[in-house]
């Protein structure tokens, strides 16, 4: 079986210092695929490295069989890579609404219905600015608007950050809810509450490479933290 | 820095030799541009260190030309009378620029853009006057006869006074550029906001490197009238502001020696090309075009570039700390009290009439649902969010419309959701500035001293978080987000406030990093007897941490009490739960 997301040898960083070193990695349709390792490892990086926001120095990145090695971001996202960055994640100065429909010629908030309904937060506020939301809440905008894409594949960095644990469990369901019918994840994450309900297979990245991996166990939560505490 | 200083001793020594190699009147045009590069030093000042771009700045060298040529023919060589008349040339435009300073820059953080077209709108004020007074300046004619400097020929030995005067302008700059003044001024323009939650107001920060800048202009005007003999409306104008830009930043905005080699490169190019090439106008245009794009550090990056070819990397070398930072007060009891505060904008009520008081030292948490104003709760009392109405006091004093570094001056120190560090320093610079909040006076920010300030919290600091002191020399934007995080905590510490605003300090941290960081809130805050105020949904750091907590929901106050308490209330089981990482 040919995998979406192909990733060979990918290396990269920020100028003359390589911090993401010859890593590769597989994510299937319907597969959630999390990053884990202490902080500075890579893991953004990597994620940058394959949704193009930077240059990768080595190695390809393809989908669905497409070399994206050479593509800019927005050229990846029309080919399929969706990418909620875990930094700048909205546009503060525009309203939510604006936030979540500029990319939309119709405007129309029909697609966030199940969402909205998880987090009716955001709809109860649509005329506000993003601006003035809190940390958590511009977490969860940059989730609703990645998952109401029809990407194949989306990339999630520390979605979870600054979010209530109510809305995590939320957002793992909606994860669950779209693998089920195919959609495929990455997703860097340090909660391991999130790993232990969503991942289907977790790498582990240290040094800038992939150092172990695993699928889902019933140990999996023990297991990385063991191996997290190195 | 061996290698900067011996390219400074050799580029000073060939413009020595200058005369004697070509001729006099090389010379005499080489003065000349070097003259206007001096002004495109202080526009480099502004533009690449503090981040804001002044257009105007012949406005100022003008003014210094006018007042050194009346001072030249009113003086008729008298030295005791000339001497204080051409420092007027310097100190009127600096004043004048650190007033308009002043005044633009107090309006609000960002008011860059309308800083900028300011100060062309004065520039061309300013031509318009001097067209005008023809009394004072000759008008459209402009000031002729102006004698030169008394003892040096225009046309001869002045260039040495040029040269000279370069020299100890260059030293002058390179040395305040070392100061703890120099690293706030690049820490402006990287985090405005962040500096003045340390207690620095940045629009006086800025106000005075204009000032300096505008006095630099001065001094090259002053240079300017007895190097040509006179001095017309030209000197003031928009134009001649435009070609200052264009060389500072051709020869690099963000050096002491990239504008003086912008006005000397681009000066003798256009000289030769003048009477050669019709559209020599257009080849300066596309030079700055090409430059601006492909070399956006100036001509003085590929000097960067080679310089780091020939030399190996500085390294990360700890620095050397054995200075004693000044002992912080005391303080007395905390008393922090929200009075029925509210704050909307437009529909949205963000605060609702939140009504809490803290009276005692230890840590104090704030849990709640995504939403529920604790982050704004933070904003209203440092001047971030303008309230509706109620109040805010801390100490018995009101917090309402103080501006950041005011707040931060209460003895406040803020830590932010998503770490706020300065990218481009170093973390040893940004480890100052934290320990220079509310600690240095004007005189501290000339000195050389604060840079070795250290104290018992920094030694403390760097041992739980040895990356802060072994990689002391590197760029804090190349940390992770977990170690940004770690510096920006330890930043908000090292103010040794006696309120410390932590808002969700272990975001973006693994499970060990978080239980590293509860360590060190809980060990510091202790042993500075501070009161911290902590946002954090991680029940784990609340239960660890805290042992009063204030839970919010829908800008207002639920319930508080201790952990057990607000865990077992109904109210709040309706709307959190909390949960661990």
């Amino acid at each position: 079986m040919t995998s979406l997301l192909r990733v060979d040898g990918l290396a990269g960083g920020y100028g003359d210092v390589t911090v993401v070193r010859d890593v590769s990695l597989r994510v299937d349709g319907g597969q959630a695929v999390f990053l884990a390792g202490r902080n500075g490892v890579g893991k953004s990086t990597l994620v940058k490295l394959i949704a193009g926001q930077l240059a990768a120095t080595g190695g390809t990145t393809t989908l669905d069989g497409r070399d994206m090695t050479a593509l800019p971001q927005h050229g990846r996202r029309l080919h399929g890579i969706g990418y909620a960055p875990q930094e700048g994640v909205v546009f503060d100065d525009l309203s939510i609404l604006d936030n979540l429909t500029l990319h939309y010629p119709d405007r129309d908030l029909n697609r966030y219905g199940d969402l909205f309904r998880l987090f009716p937060r955001i709809e109860e506020r649509l005329q506000q600015m993003a601006g003035t939301l809190s940390g958590g809440e511009k977490k969860i905008l940059s989730f609703c608007r990645a998952l109401a894409e029809d990407t194949p594949l989306v990339i999630l960095d520390e979605p979870s950050e600054g979010v209530q644990p109510e809305n995590i469990d939320r957002m793992a369901r909606v994860i669950l809810d779209q693998k089920a019918r195919g959609r495929a994840f990455l997703v860097v994450e340090q909660n391991l509450t999130l790993v232990e309900d969503a991942a289907d297979h977790v790498y582990l990245l240290d040094h800038g490479e992939c150092v172990f991996e695993t699928g889902r166990s019933n140990d999996l939560r023990e297991d990385l933290s063991k191996r997290l505490q190195i | 820095m061996a290698f900067s200083r011996a390219a400074s001793v050799v580029a000073f020594a060939a413009l020595l030799a200058v005369p004697v190699v070509f001729d006099m009147f090389t010379a005499y045009q080489l003065g000349l541009y070097l003259i206007f590069g001096m002004v495109g030093q202080g526009i480099a000042l502004c533009w690449g260190r503090a981040g804001f771009l002044p257009l105007g700045q012949a406005l100022f060298f003008g003014m210094g030309a006018y007042i050194a040529g009346a001072a030249l023919k009113s003086a008729d060589g008298n030295l005791v009378l000339l001497a204080p008349l051409l420092v007027l040339a310097i100190i009127v435009p600096a004043l004048l620029a650190a007033l308009v300073g002043l005044l633009v820059f107090n309006r609000q953080i960002g008011s860059g853009p309308y800083f900028s077209l300011i100060t062309l709108a004065l520039a061309m004020l300013g031509f318009q006057l001097a067209n005008s007074a023809d009394t004072i300046t000759g008008g459209f004619n402009g000031m002729t006869g102006i004698p030169g400097l008394p003892g040096f020929d225009s046309y001869g030995n002045l260039y040495f006074v040029v040269v000279g005067v370069l020299a100890i302008v260059s030293l002058g700059l390179f040395w305040l550029l070392k100061t703890p003044f120099g690293v706030l001024l690049s820490a402006t323009a990287q985090n405005e906001e962040r500096l003045q939650f340390f207690g620095f107001s940045t629009s006086a920060l800025k106000a005075a490197a204009f000032g300096i800048s505008a006095g630099l202009a001065g001094l090259a005007g002053a240079l300017y009238a007895p190097h040509q003999g006179i001095v017309t409306p030209q000197s003031v104008g928009f134009l001649l502001s435009a070609e200052f830009v264009i060389w500072t930043a051709v020869g690099g905005r963000a050096s002491i020696a990239g504008p003086v080699i912008g006005a000397v490169v681009i000066g003798f190019l256009a000289s030769e090309l003048r009477d050669t090439f019709r559209y020599w106008e257009a080849v300066i245009g596309l030079i700055f075009i090409v430059t601006v794009l492909k070399f956006p550090q100036g001509l003085i990056g590929l000097a960067e570039l080679l310089k780091r070819r020939l030399s190996k990397a500085d390294g990360n070398t700890a620095r050397i700390r054995d200075i004693n930072a000044p002992a912080r007060e005391a303080g007395g009891a905390p008393a922090l009290a929200f009075e029925d505060v509210r704050v909307t904008m437009g529909p949205v009520r963000i605060l609702d009439g939140l009504d809490f008081r803290i009276n005692r030292p230890g840590i104090h948490a704030i849990i709640g649902p995504n939403g529920a104003g604790k982050t704004s709760a933070f904003n209203a009392m440092t001047g971030r969010l303008p309230l509706t109405s109620g109040g805010i006091s801390w100490r018995s004093r009101s917090l309402a419309d103080l501006k950041p570094f005011q707040v931060a001056r209460t003895d406040i120190s803020r830590k932010f959701q998503i770490p706020s560090v300065f990218p481009e320093l170093s973390v040893d610079e940004n480890l100052d500035i934290a320990l220079w909040a509310n600690r240095t006076g004007v005189s501290d920010l000339f000195s050389m001293r604060p840079l070795r300030w250290r104290s018992d919290l920094y030694d403390t600091l760097t041992e739980r978080f040895p990356f802060l002191k072994d990689g002391g020399g590197g760029i804090a934007g190349s940390l992770s987000l977990g170690q940004r995080q770690m510096l920006d905590f330890s930043m908000t510490y090292l103010t040794e406030a006696r309120l410390v605003l932590l808002d969700e300090p272990c975001a973006g941290l693994s499970a060990s990093e978080t239980g590293a960081m509860i360590d060190a809130i809980a060990a510091i805050n202790s042993d500075l007897g501070s009161t911290a105020i902590i946002i954090e949904h991680d029940m784990r750091v609340v239960e660890r941490l805290s042992d009063h907590v204030f839970v919010m929901h829908q800008g207002r106050l639920l319930a508080e009490g201790d952990i057990a308490a607000v865990r077992a209330n109904p109210d709040v089981k309706a709307v959190y739960s909390g949960g661990t990482k």
